[in-house]
């Protein structure tokens, strides 16, 4: 049996603060949130990097609520996601993981690519040019919150998909966010 | 026509529309799950306003956190704004940002760039 002293050592060995695995909604989506930004003041996280990390947060919890699959775990049906938030030494994690469909998945994969190839300075005029035309650029084809994303962020987004079954996908990414 | 007061939620601000002072107020959290919903009404108002507004018109911003979806929603806001100062009235954006938040001060200069009404950017002791 896996008691819960080995859940509270493999939490320690992988570094997490927080973790939430299941359906999401808008409300547990704001209580996520709090519960981040109370940990993240506890760590005396300077403001500007929780402001990051609660941004980044804020579009990847509600990107799952627009875009994932839903799915049945048998105990809960609906937008099943994974949320971990960690530190390892000087960099926070945030790592996030829901179904999606197998046919947005050489979509995705190609956004995410190309957001990665950007500079910062890019990435800011980019989401200028989005947040102006109130469309997506011909250039891109990102939105405006993955574009938030990686700005907060300052670093490239790791990603990965793993097959479920014939319709679903799991897509994972992880966030990282230097602490100062 | 009539005051707007629409009271905080934790994913939705503190909505506070004057239109007889010429004061509207926008404050708080905007995480709106639909963002369209809650900013469509709001919008329709501020054009009906914008077609006989008082000399003087203040939009105020007083944001902790939002989600991109509202962001393009505020750009909106101020862009309905813009056609105020096309008689001679005056239009003024007052964006108040949190002396710590320098991401908030940022999507103030943002907006700066993107609109021809004049936007001061307030830094503040915000609640």
């Amino acid at each position: 049996m896996t008691t819960a002293f080995d859940q509270y050592q493999l939490m320690r060995t992988h570094h997490l603060i927080f973790g939430y695995r299941g359906t999401l909604n808008n409300e547990l989506i704001t209580s996520i949130l709090t519960l981040s930004e109370t940990k993240l003041k506890d760590l005396k996280t300077p403001f500007k990097k929780k402001k990051s990390i609660i941004n980044i947060l804020i579009e990847c919890l509600q990107n799952i609520l627009y875009h994932s699959e839903n799915f049945s775990d048998g105990l809960f049906s609906g937008h099943h996601c994974i949320f971990l938030l960690g530190k390892r030494e000087d960099e926070f994690f945030i790592q996030i993981g829901n179904y999606i469909k197998k046919n947005q998945v050489a979509d995705l994969k190609s956004k995410l690519e190309y957001v990665n190839t950007l500079e910062a300075e890019d990435v800011h005029k980019l989401y200028m040019e989005i947040l102006d035309k109130g469309k997506i650029s011909d250039k891109g084809g990102a939105g405006l919150g993955i574009l938030r994303v990686v700005k907060d962020s300052g670093q490239k987004i790791d990603f990965d998909f793993q097959p479920h079954d014939g319709q679903k996908s799991f897509f994972c990414m992880e966030i990282k966010v230097n602490e100062n | 026509m009539e005051r707007i007061e629409i009271e905080p939620t934790s994913t939705t601000p503190r909505i506070n529309f004057r239109p007889e002072e010429g004061y509207f107020e926008i404050a708080g959290k905007s995480l709106p799950e639909n963002s369209f919903e809650f900013y469509k009404p709001l919008l329709d108002f501020m054009e009906a306003y914008a077609e006989s507004p008082v000399k003087n018109t203040s939009l105020v911003f007083k944001l902790q956190y939002f989600n991109t979806s509202s962001t393009s929603h505020f750009l909106r806001m101020i862009k309905k704004f813009e056609r105020i100062t096309v008689d001679g009235n005056l239009a003024v954006v007052h964006w108040f940002y949190d002396e710590d938040d320098e991401d908030m001060k940022e999507a103030g200069e943002d907006f700066k760039v993107l609109s021809k009404l004049p936007i001061e950017i307030i830094g503040a002791q915000l609640d």
